[in-house]
């Protein structure tokens, strides 16, 4: 990308251009002949971005699928032509269809096939199902750090050898693949622009913070895209920072992008609704409603100072850990973001998240005292969703949270 | 003849009254161990005196469990949660609970916000790349934990050498049940579907000693007995698990003789053999760590697949049967890509879904009835 260019843009479109160039690189490389991978959104990208290896991202591709409507057909196409139930993950159906199809309905998001998959079990256990069956059916090799689900606060020092281990066994595996050399010296690097980026992430979600925000939470499932495929690269940092500094302008001048008066900030949780993004944040912006808290900033911030303290981070992504320490994550982020309630999206394609999310709603209302009302859908297809049922719930939301106002 | 109906009876009264097996322990002075689904190092709590009891859910409505699980939820989640708040396991000193898959897991952290310490999380986590050494060496850790949270719920120090004599009581009531499933599947005419299923569940709850007794017992018998499959459809199970009334009476009101199964429940809860030398918790990782072949467990190169297809063929099966638990991961990942290679070698399969909560199975009736027509 041409910095020139780069730098009269804004930060947004900054961003979505470098999301843009992680799959238009990949299909370059592809187109070159050079071995490219799939890999899940919190395998450690460090790995093949030391390697200098191209990879993309199918939970991204997905999501990018379904919000540009083709996530049914490609769901139907799961189900019918291949044989997959409909009560599996809906991200997993689309990628499994992509990897039968090789293509798009209509280009919505096409990417390369891959030669290799990496799969990292920490968000999901699903994650290591679906990769398994991508391997199978593409007949590649499947590399997977394997991260069991943490019953305690913290992981432990038995957690993070056995991720160490599999770290050094997932390297070997995959220069033995690709031909490539590890590099310790690249390795630092990358590490160390990991990290920038993870904080500067970080940094510009917590400008939701101020009140009123100078964003609406749902830009953040834009730019989180950056945050998932691009976190190992320079212009990521440069394009995040420019986001932060926008941010402080829209805070010194009293500008938001959330077009209409914050009357309300609440917490998001879960995964968005990406087939009806537009109808589930226009409810929103009509009851004057603005999310302020959302688990997608802590969940893409990777920051480390040791190879050690990578593990443990890669370890403790927020379904990887027990209920107590979710609760907690949850509850502070609502306090900073100063929330009067909570919307939690039962997910029918996210196990894990929507098998905790009633207790974690639950005490979030009870510690923090206010309301939390839970809506059904999914992340990508579109079957599973009522527009009716959010837009009450949502009504309901508001009135109690109006009604608190009221009584304070 | 008598001797095999005696044998089944008693069977099938230990598995149709667990609740009677578990005050049988607990007026025996021991003090009683729930073990959910699967591959849980029990031999631990054998070990420890007190007696391994399986809750893998029940049939029926979940009520209560909705308050933590979604509609959309694995019902042996769901119903081991609603046994658990509805008092059902209030007599147990604790309930090992794996992270297996994502269900688990949720399953897990719901039944300790459920539960608090009326019957305590005995939380046995393990690695799934047991092809590593690294995978090995956090078993061993994790398991050391476990013994030591099983060590608390039954308030005593587990000796090595009390494991080491329950890891090779394990081995032999494995050995014995691998060799009860091949010879009911050989004498479908003596033992019925349901009476096998009493078998295999009547393990879950008495005393594994009392029940390799008896396995051992009626496996002496069978084989005394000429093979009785003659007339019978040849099938293989595979899946989670299979103990719905409804579908076993399905499978024999079609004459179909289980001659082999690859279930949760059954045969993949057999394979295990675990060393019999050298630091029992040592041990128990490597018999985790060999394990291969299942739906549930990391297995890069799907050898499942093949193994289900070989498994198939050795025990001359006419058909497989998927019995597909709803809304279980592993399962329905691999039920596409298994149905093919099962169709590719010539053999038939049917999908069944199977719920622990779901009222009719007319559906799964009709498929039954129509593969039974095409096997003859």
């Amino acid at each position: 990308m041409a910095e020139e260019t780069a730098e009269k843009l804004p930060a947004g479109k900054w961003l979505a251009k470098i999301a843009d160039s992680v799959y238009e690189d990949a299909l370059a490389a592809k187109a070159r002949g050079e071995k490219v991978g799939w890999i899940s959104s919190n395998f450690p990208q460090e790995i093949p971005e030391t390697l200098g290896l191209h990879v993309v991202y199918p939970e991204s591709q997905a999501a990018a699928i379904s919000a540009k409507g083709a996530g049914l057909a490609m769901c139907e196409h799961a189900e019918g032509e291949l044989g997959y139930s409909n009560d599996l993950c809906a991200y997993a159906r689309i990628s499994l269809a992509y990897a039968d199809l090789g293509k798009c309905p209509n280009g919505e998001r096409d990417m390369p096939l891959p030669d290799f998959v990496l799969c990292c079990n920490n968000i999901c256990n699903c994650m290591m199902n679906w990769y398994e069956n991508l391997a199978h059916e593409l007949d590649i090799p499947l590399i997977m750090i394997d991260v069991p689900f943490n019953d305690k606060y913290s992981a432990d020092a038995k957690r993070i050898a056995y991720m160490r281990g599999q770290f050094d066994a997932a390297i070997e595996q995959l220069c033995e693949i690709t031909g490539k050399t590890w590099d310790e010296k690249r390795f630092a690097e990358v590490c160390e622009i990991s990290n920038a980026v993870g904080e500067k992430w970080l940094e510009a979600t917590t400008y939701m913070n101020y009140k009123p925000s100078p964003l609406k939470g749902y830009d953040l499932f834009n730019h989180m895209a950056v945050a998932t495929m691009a976190r190992g690269k320079k212009e990521s940092l440069e394009a995040f920072t420019a986001l932060v500094e926008e941010y402080k302008e829209a805070v010194k001048n009293h500008t938001s992008t959330f077009k209409v008066e914050e009357k309300n900030r609440i917490m998001f949780e879960g995964i968005a609704t990406w087939p009806y993004l537009r109808v589930t944040y226009s409810t929103l912006k009509n009851a004057g409603t603005n999310v302020t808290a959302c688990v997608y900033g802590p969940s893409f911030a990777f920051t480390y100072g040791n190879t050690d303290e990578m593990m443990r981070a890669y370890a403790e992504v927020p379904n990887a850990i027990n209920l107590e320490r979710a609760v907690e994550l949850r509850k502070q982020l609502c306090l900073d973001g100063k929330v009067d309630g909570g919307l939690v999206h039962v997910n029918r394609s996210c196990k894990m998240w929507s098998g905790i999310a009633p207790e974690m709603g639950r005490r979030i209302a009870n510690d923090l005292n206010i309301p939390v009302v839970t809506f059904d859908g999914d992340q990508s297809d579109p079957r599973n969703f009522s527009e009716a049922q959010y837009v009450t719930r949502v009504q309901g939301l508001v009135e109690i949270m109006e009604s608190n106002k009221k009584e304070a | 003849m008598a001797d095999i109906a005696s044998l089944l009876g008693a069977f099938s009264e230990a598995a149709a009254h667990p609740s009677k097996e578990l005050e049988k322990h607990l007026a025996a002075g021991k003090r009683v161990i729930g073990v959910g689904p699967y591959h849980v190092p029990e031999e631990l709590v054998y070990a420890a005196g007190a007696v391994p009891f399986g809750v893998w859910g029940m049939v029926g409505p979940a009520s209560e469990a909705k308050k933590y699980f979604p509609p959309f939820y694995c019902s042996i989640c769901q119903m081991t949660l609603e046994m658990g708040m509805t008092g059902v396991l209030d007599k147990l000193s604790g309930m090992m609970i794996t992270g297996l898959c994502d269900t688990l897991r949720a399953f897990s952290q719901n039944w300790k916000a459920a539960m608090g310490n009326k019957v305590p999380m005995i939380y046995v986590t393990n690695a799934q790349n047991r092809y590593l050494e690294a995978g090995r060496t956090y078993t061993i850790e994790a398991y050391t934990e476990v013994k030591r949270r099983v060590e608390e719920c039954c308030d005593t120090i587990i000796d090595d050498d009390d494991l080491m004599a329950a890891i090779k009581l394990y081995n032999q009531w494995r050995a014995a049940m691998r060799e009860f499933v091949k010879l009911a599947g050989s004498h479908p005419a003596e033992v019925s579907n349901t009476a096998r299923v009493a078998v295999v569940n009547a393990g879950y709850y008495m005393d594994k000693a009392e029940h390799l007794q008896k396995v051992r017992e009626l496996n002496d018998a069978l084989a005394q007995l000429p093979e009785s499959a003659e007339g019978y459809r040849k099938v293989v199970l595979s899946g989670i698990y299979e103990d719905i009334p409804a579908i076993t009476s399905i499978l024999e009101d079609s004459k179909i003789a289980v001659v082999a199964d690859d279930l949760a429940k059954e045969s993949r809860a057999f394979a295990r053999q675990v060393p019999e030398e050298g630091d029992p918790i040592e041990a128990l990782a490597d018999g985790w760590c060999s394990l291969r072949a299942d739906t549930e467990l990391y297995d890069p190169k799907k050898e499942h697949i093949d193994a289900l297809v070989q498994k198939a063929k050795d025990s001359g099966a006419q058909a497989v049967i998927i019995l597909l638990a709803k809304f279980c991961d592993p399962e329905e990942f691999e039920a596409p890509l298994a149905t093919r290679a099962i169709r590719d070698a010539g053999l038939k399969c049917i999908t069944v879904e199977i719920d622990q909560s779901t009222e009719s199975y007319e559906q799964a009736r009709t498929q039954v009835e129509t593969l039974a027509e095409l096997i003859g």
